[in-house]
């Protein structure tokens, strides 16, 4: 089975561009690539951002790790968790809903935010560890996006977020009890880089 | 009494004779009361106009039990080199394969080759000593020789044999590479037990999986693939990005999955051969749970937009992207009926996790599970008769089937987390994935029966096994 | 004009990024040592192979699929037709035997014999040498396992051949009441060692009728043969007969049956309907 994936979100060049075109743009490519005849080196992957903000961006690919500076830089990933108390909200078992101490933390995060407009997050989504793996990886999404919402309703530009889920593959506490998975249901914002 | 007692006493000493089998012995000593009763009763019989046809006999039910069967070492005219060892050792090594693959199934019971009388020479293999057989009481017979080929290659005969009847039931030659041994080995486990069971087998397969190690807070997983039983183990990633939920196409040598690479998760493609990995395509946002269609053509999996996940139909030529199901809430895990025109898939669009079957275009979208709790994670058997897939209730995740309409639902296991059923190709194993409460991760099996659950030995923990169609 | 430039440049811009994507998908994942190539199995007719290297005799069937029929007197280990000693079964059961008395009035040592004149049957003359060699403790052992919970308990044979003789004195024709207490002594012996394929798709339905002869030791000649068979289809023609031959298999390991000889007309030829309703 040898099939070129030809990326679909190429966006509006979809009018321009025949799909036998882009097939055929596809395969020379990949040929070329394989041959090693060296085409024009590709603009480095940091410039592919231009592409419509659909959250494509792969620029954001820090780990889901907050950064524990020596100093708190202003704008960095240990001045937001300093600022607003903390990255991670909590949700219920099996709900996305976000309840008043989730609106606190991230109305909080929405303010700091608001001071460093350059700074762009990821929105994690995590799912405890009883639940079936596919349908928490949703679960999770559910959660990220339920808090991006949040922060979008207080004006932070949907622009500036995007979502990932983890479903239940990364929990912070590892015991197997209420206490645990009450920690784990959660969504962190997550300074992927300021500008 | 009367000259009927003498005349009693006459049968008897016809029928007493000695025993030459311990069968009727044993049968002979459990006489039960009601039975004496029969007896009795007919004593009071008078003598009435004799029966024509032959006396008639109705069984309604015999005993469930594993076929004690034979696999002695297969033998050799003379031992040759090869790379994988003497013919001679691989004649007992291809015996030892054969044998445990009928073990696992829960549908034999091979017999301690320390109770055999004989070894088996090369004429024996085509003329087995029945007698000999039945004395250890087998039922049944594998025999087989191992020849090394000119050409570095062996040729492993393998014949299956009914004891009772003294009846030759099968007998097929695979050529293969000395390497190949154990997939001839399968190949001849399969023919006996497609020829005995008359289902088709399931050895001569693989299994994908996720390798699992590490901390849970910084758990790494990695694609691996191993041989139904376990051998040939290797892994086909190296563990830098989250891997899930890998399966197999239909012609084996593709396997989907999820994986989180770049930190965009979404489905990718592995090639087995060549090692070549590929996002199968850009889309916005995470795509996840893939299966193909039964004649490959297709992938299904869900998609997550905004907090909301449905079920999407790419076919994978054209790149045309169809959405299944629109209604708000998670739709995701379909999988296809084998006949490639139904697709069941689970959904919380009720409240909880459900089981809804669909047409193959997403009309018709039916729920089929009730009851108490939730069910999750349903796959299609390839038999088409069953789905099997998770029951989440009472604190416990259990592996569970019901047929298609959702009728008839049992549960097949009962444990604290349960999870992700995938079928044998001749859909009557079930291979699942167990997490103990705070404890290690691993494969297990069970069959349709419930009964027969057995730990799939990996080297490391596992989790979201796939079983491979049988290799041709 | 700007269209077509316009086009031009989103088109180089997609070859570019196109290029980007695709040698990012090479490049992204670090492969392991990609798996190997499946290693072929061929599939080849053996017929021949084990024959190549055997001594030729006479007994041997050219063709590949063909039954192969034991020749009745082939190098057997067990030559001594003396009496098998009753097994020494280390089963112990609640009922005393009594039988064991009639055993040295006559014809007992030919019964082994009888089957085996007569060429044409095949595995009959097996069966009557085969309990000698083993060690029985271990083959007890073995059959007890086999044997875990008979459902239905065989009769006293010597109780039912007393009772039934008192009801048919010789020339008496038999009551079918008693021809009914026979069958249900014959389904005694035979279900025990029935092993039906339960689990396959189509078992519900099938069912099967063997017929099955017996001589006057209770011993089965020749081969049992399949009289009809319910609920096969073409899709189930493999199941289908393996499922008669699991019935097959139960008439031929519980033998010989022990039946009333002076009622032997009656249960010479016996017809047995194996149906697994109750299992399934």
């Amino acid at each position: 089975m040898t099939v070129f994936y030809v990326n679909k979100e190429i966006g509006m060049s979809q009018r321009l561009l025949s799909l036998p075109l882009i097939a055929a743009l596809a395969i020379t490519v990949s040929a070329c690539a394989t041959k090693k005849k060296d085409l024009p080196p590709p603009p480095p992957t940091a410039t592919t951002p231009s592409t419509p903000g659909t959250g494509l961006d792969s620029g954001t690919g820090t780990p889901p790790v907050a950064g524990v500076g020596n100093a708190n830089i202003p704008g960095s990933a240990a001045d937001f968790a300093a600022q607003s108390g903390t990255d991670t909200v909590l949700f219920q078992y099996d709900s996305y809903e976000i309840d008043d101490e989730a609106r606190t933390i991230l109305g909080k995060q929405a303010e700091w935010l608001a001071r460093y407009p350059n700074v762009r997050v990821t929105v994690e989504g995590h799912a405890d560890e009883r639940g079936t793996r596919e349908y928490n990886l949703a679960l999770g999404d559910r959660r990220a996006t339920a808090a991006k919402n949040f922060l979008a309703a207080q004006g932070v530009g949907t622009s500036r977020m995007t979502t990932i889920s983890y479903g239940k593959e990364r929990p912070v506490a590892e015991g197997s009890d209420e206490a645990a998975w009450a920690l784990n249901r959660r969504s962190v914002t997550v300074v992927a880089s300021a500008s | 009494m009367g000259p009927g007692l003498r005349r009693g006493d006459e049968s008897s000493s016809e029928i007493h004779t000695p025993h030459k089998h311990p069968l009727p012995t044993l049968l002979s000593r459990c006489y039960t009361p009601a039975m004496r009763m029969i007896i009795a009763s007919l004593a009071l019989l008078t003598a009435f106009p004799a029966v024509a046809a032959p006396i008639r006999v109705d069984i309604n039910s015999g005993i469930a039990q594993p076929l004690p069967i034979a696999v002695p070492g297969f033998a050799t005219a003379a031992a040759q080199p090869t790379e994988a060892g003497t013919t001679a050792e691989l004649g007992q090594r291809v015996a030892k394969v054969i044998s445990d693959d009928l073990r696992s199934s829960g549908l034999f019971r091979p017999i301690d080759p320390a109770a055999f009388t004989t070894s088996v020479s090369v004429p024996d293999v085509t003329r087995p000593q029945f007698a000999n057989w039945r004395t250890v009481a087998a039922q049944a017979l594998v025999t087989g020789t191992v020849t090394a080929n000119p050409d570095g290659g062996i040729t492993v005969g393998c014949y299956a044999y009914d004891v009772f009847s003294s009846e030759e039931l099968a007998r097929q030659g695979f050529v293969t590479t000395a390497a190949g041994w154990r997939r001839a080995a399968h190949k001849c486990a399969d023919l006996v037990y497609s020829r005995l069971t008359g289902e088709t087998g399931y050895f001569d397969s693989r299994i994908v999986y996720v390798s699992e190690t590490g901390r849970k807070t910084k758990r790494i997983k990695r694609l691996a693939v191993m041989d139904q039983d376990g051998a040939g183990h290797r892994f086909l990633t190296s563990g830098q990005n989250l891997v899930l939920t890998p399966r197999f196409a239909p012609n084996q040598q593709t396997i989907t999955y999820m994986s989180f690479e770049g930190n965009r998760p979404r489905v990718w493609l592995y090639t087995l051969g060549s090692g070549r990995q590929q996002a199968i395509g850009d889309f916005p946002n995470m795509s996840f749970a893939p299966r193909f269609s039964p004649d490959g053509s297709n992938l299904i999996f869900s998609m997550s937009t905004g907090g909301n996940t449905d079920v999407y139909r790419l076919d994978i030529s054209s790149r045309q992207l169809t959405r299944l199901t629109t209604q708000t809430g998670i739709d995701t895990a379909p999988s296809y009926s084998p006949d490639g025109r139904r697709i069941v898939f689970e959904s919380d669009r009720g409240g909880s996790q459900q089981l809804y079957v669909m047409n193959a275009d997403g009309s018709g979208q039916q729920r089929i599970s009730f009851g108490d709790g939730r069910a999750a994670t349903p796959v299609w058997s390839p038999r088409g008769d069953l789905i099997a897939f998770t029951r989440i209730g009472g604190g416990r995740f259990s592996i569970g089937v019901m047929k298609p309409d959702g009728s008839g639902e049992r549960l097949l296991t009962n444990a604290y987390q349960d999870e992700g059923p995938t079928w044998s190709p001749n859909g009557r194993v079930i291979l699942f994935f167990r997490s103990a409460r705070g404890g290690p991760v691993d494969l297990y099996s069970v069959d349709l029966s419930g009964q027969n659950e057995r730990k799939v030995p990996t080297p490391l923990d596992g989790s979201d096994p796939a079983w491979s169609p049988l290799l041709p | 004009m700007t269209e077509r430039r316009a086009l031009l440049a989103a088109a180089a811009a997609h070859i570019i990024l196109f290029a980007a994507l695709s040698i990012g998908w090479q490049f992204a994942p670090k492969p392991l040592a990609p798996a190997e190539e499946m290693i072929p199995v061929d599939f080849v007719d053996i017929a021949d192979v084990p024959r190549v290297t055997e001594a030729p005799k006479p007994s041997m069937k050219a063709a590949p699929q063909e039954t192969v029929t034991p020749e009745p007197a082939p190098v057997e280990p067990e030559p001594t037709p003396e009496p098998t000693p009753a097994p020494t079964d280390a089963v112990p059961l609640p009922e005393p035997k009594t039988e064991p008395k009639p055993v040295p009035t006559k014809p007992a040592p030919p019964k082994p014999v009888p089957p085996k004149p007569e060429p044409a049957k095949k595995p009959a003359p097996e069966k009557p040498r085969e309990s000698k060699p083993l060690d029985t403790s271990v083959l007890s052992n073995l059959i007890d396992k086999a044997l875990p919970k008979a459902r239905v308990k065989p009769l006293d044979t010597s109780d039912l051949a007393k009772s039934i003789g008192v009801a048919a004195p010789k020339q008496a024709r038999i009551d079918p009441r008693a021809a009914a207490t026979l069958a249900q002594a014959i389904q005694a012996q035979v279900a025990p060692c029935w092993n039906p394929p339960i689990g396959g798709t189509d078992v519900r339905k099938m069912t099967v009728v063997i017929r099955a002869d017996y001589a006057r030791d209770g011993s089965v000649i020749g081969q049992p043969t399949v009289v009809s068979q319910t609920g096969t289809s073409t899709g189930n023609s493999d199941y289908s007969r393996a499922f008669a031959e699991t019935a097959r298999r139960a008439v031929l390991r519980c033998q010989p049956l022990k039946l009333p000889a002076n009622l032997y007309d009656l249960w010479k030829s016996v017809e047995i309907n194996f149906d697994p309703e109750s299992m399934t």
